[in-house]
């Protein structure tokens, strides 16, 4: 029963552990926190929906395709809402820039809602099929593993990308100091526009996973605030910390249902944010981000 | 920042007396009388927030929850114990002051943008508590709840009596005032220094936490008052009022307004009164609003982020200026003021 819960956990975790992770590639590298996160999910998480109505996708090729035609959608979104909206607040107050996203957050629900798509809920697609298996007693769906599959795939990748590539470096120096990014001769505008692309696919990948689970609609957004608790839990700041807080929350969530109260569910996220903002605001990796 | 003259003393007393008179004028109907009381309550709500966050520089995207709170526990307290409704109002605001300091409470360990998110989850427990089945013998959960109809002696507060626009109208303006002599006080400036700079502040002996929830049980007893009245004005309230979405039309008021300005939280009142019931003729499948005030939102952030309080400001700078040029035998002094 134990193992059952953990095990089905893992999966929503990793949904918030995507979810976390694009909201701290964009916080490292800008200082910002974007709460417009969750939206460029669901406008992705959407566009992905149209696209599988449109191409009605049976064999792995065609869900490739569009997966693909997402993750190019999510990248080229992303760089423009950085180039139209953040780009000219770039010497703007940080304060200034947050409202800007918050404002973002609200315009996309209401563009989305309003004038692209609709107000309906829709049960999301996905390869994977929902059907229980049983793995030495424990019950699972080919659809969780292939969710706790990719995100573990996902995050190798952006591992080696940040450690190899010149691309993934130069990220990384204008995280750490952008002044002398600059006089490294790295495109530090150049380099905002690549992480809100970034941050984009991964929530987009994070939304097209979640769909099957959380339904798309307007509001699937609020599911990033669970990101933001994960983060908040695994330590602000660190990108481990945001994989591993994401996936603890997800256990937790499930365990808290079980065994304390079926109602704390959705609290439950929020109350872990204040108590470990309370009693341990590094987070469980102990790790802080001072920057100068 | 130019101080109050005789001149804006005396528009203000006018003002006041205008508003003490409209009620009685000939053109006016209940619903307008309607309308001038959620001007006076959206004006609390915007006071409350612009102390918080135009002031004291922390974003709050959780003040729903504050004005939630304040309107469902002044109708609780009146519908389960039978209280009067200037106990409960007083009562409502005490205790959402209570939340907004305890909510205040992680700004100990806090800095900047981990507060705002605090908000935010806040905002969404809230949202939850009210559905929840253990609170529904007092909430009524999803369903909504009735307010009692409020008495003071013998008149009857409701939205339509003058008993209860004279009431807002007070509040108001009082609550303005106070707004007015905590800005310019010890604590309105190590608000504004720790807006500044958390560093700076802290290097000058001011207390971060504590001023810091202060300011958060500051803003949550202005709204908390606000929610009670708004409670009393629509009679009936239902969770659904108490989104997220009311967060950030509460943020907007006081962006378009003017950020860190009494004049902007009543302008920017003002200004964004009327909206909800021109959006009331669209079908509500366009999302007009949403798209409104997020655009709203962006484009005033990018293109006048001080507002409307920075035109009425440009605007006292150039007459300023040009009486100044009308008359330059003034003393350097007195020009400095000016243009400080």
């Amino acid at each position: 029963m134990f193992l059952q819960q953990v095990v089905g956990g893992l999966a929503t975790g990793s949904i918030y552990a995507l979810v976390a992770l694009g909201f701290i590639l964009i916080f490292k590298a800008t200082d910002v926190v974007n709460f417009a996160q969750g939206e460029l999910m669901m406008v992705s998480t959407f566009f992905a929906k149209t696209m599988i109505d449109r191409l009605h996708p049976a064999d792995v090729w065609m869900w490739l395709a569009v997966v693909l035609l997402t993750i190019g959608f999510a990248a080229l979104f992303g760089v423009v809402l950085e180039r139209l909206i953040i780009r000219p607040l770039m010497h703007a107050p940080v304060f200034s820039i947050v409202i800007a996203t918050i404002g973002l957050s609200t315009l996309l629900i209401g563009l989305s809602g309003g004038v692209v798509w609709d107000w309906d809920t829709y049960p999301g697609k996905s390869p994977f099929s929902n059907k229980p298996v049983s793995l030495g007693g424990i019950v699972v769906t080919p659809l969780d593993m292939g969710i706790v599959g990719i995100t573990l795939g996902l995050i190798l990748l952006l591992t080696l990308f940040f450690k190899f590539t010149k691309l993934g470096i130069a990220m990384r120096a204008t995280q750490q100091n952008q002044q002398t990014a600059t006089l490294m001769g790295i495109n530090v505008k150049g380099i905002f526009a690549g992480t809100w692309a970034l941050s984009a696919v991964i929530s987009g990948v994070a939304g097209f996973l979640a769909a099957p689970i959380i339904f798309i609609d307007t509001n699937m957004g609020y599911v990033v605030l669970k990101g933001f608790a994960g983060a908040v839990l695994g330590g602000w700041g660190s990108i481990p910390g945001a994989i591993v807080g994401g996936m603890a929350l997800g256990v937790m969530e499930n365990l808290a249902t079980v065994y304390v109260w079926p109602q704390i569910k959705h609290m439950a996220a929020f109350l872990v944010i204040l108590l470990v903002l309370l009693c341990k605001p590094d987070g469980l990796l102990g790790f802080t981000v001072k920057k100068v | 920042m130019i101080q109050g003259t005789a001149g804006t003393k005396f528009l203000l007393m006018l003002l006041f007396l205008v508003l003490l008179i409209v009620p009685h004028a000939p053109f006016m109907n209940s619903y307008l009388l309607y309308i001038l009381d959620l001007i006076y309550i959206s004006v609390l709500v915007a006071l409350g927030l612009n102390l918080l966050a135009g002031y004291a520089g922390q974003i709050s995207i959780g003040h729903a929850a504050f004005y939630a709170l304040g309107a469902y526990s002044s109708a609780i307290l009146q519908a389960q114990l039978g209280l009067p409704f200037l106990l409960t109002m007083v009562l409502a605001a005490s205790f959402t002051a209570v939340v907004g300091y305890m909510v205040g409470l992680p700004a100990i360990r806090l800095h900047g943008l981990f507060l705002a998110m605090a908000t935010l989850a806040f905002g969404r427990v809230v949202e939850e508590l009210l559905v929840i089945p253990l609170l529904e013998p007092l909430t009524h959960g999803a369903d909504g709840m009735p307010v009692p109809v409020a008495k003071l002696g013998p008149m009857v507060l409701k939205s339509d009596t003058w008993a209860f626009y004279y009431l807002c109208l007070v509040l108001a303006t009082v609550m303005t005032w106070l707004a007015v002599n905590i800005v310019n006080s010890r604590t309105g400036r190590a608000f504004i220094a720790l807006r500044e700079s958390e560093i700076a502040a802290q290097t000058s002996g001011i207390d971060l936490a504590k001023y810091k929830t202060i300011a958060f049980a500051l803003s949550a007893f202005y709204t908390g008052l606000a929610g009670a009245l708004y409670a009393q004005a629509v009679t009936f309230i239902a969770p659904d009022g108490f989104t997220i979405f009311l967060s950030v039309k509460f943020l907007a008021v006081i962006i378009i307004g003017g950020m860190g300005s009494i004049l902007g939280s009543v302008l920017g009142a003002i200004t964004l009164a009327v909206l909800p019931e021109l959006f009331a003729k669209l079908p509500g499948e366009w999302g007009a609003p949403m798209i409104f005030y997020g655009g709203a939102l962006i484009l005033v952030i990018m293109f006048m982020p001080q507002g409307m309080a920075g035109w009425v400001n440009a605007l006292r700078y150039r007459l300023a200026l040009r009486r100044l040029q009308s008359a330059p035998q003034l003393a350097p002094s007195a020009r400095d003021a000016v243009a400080d």
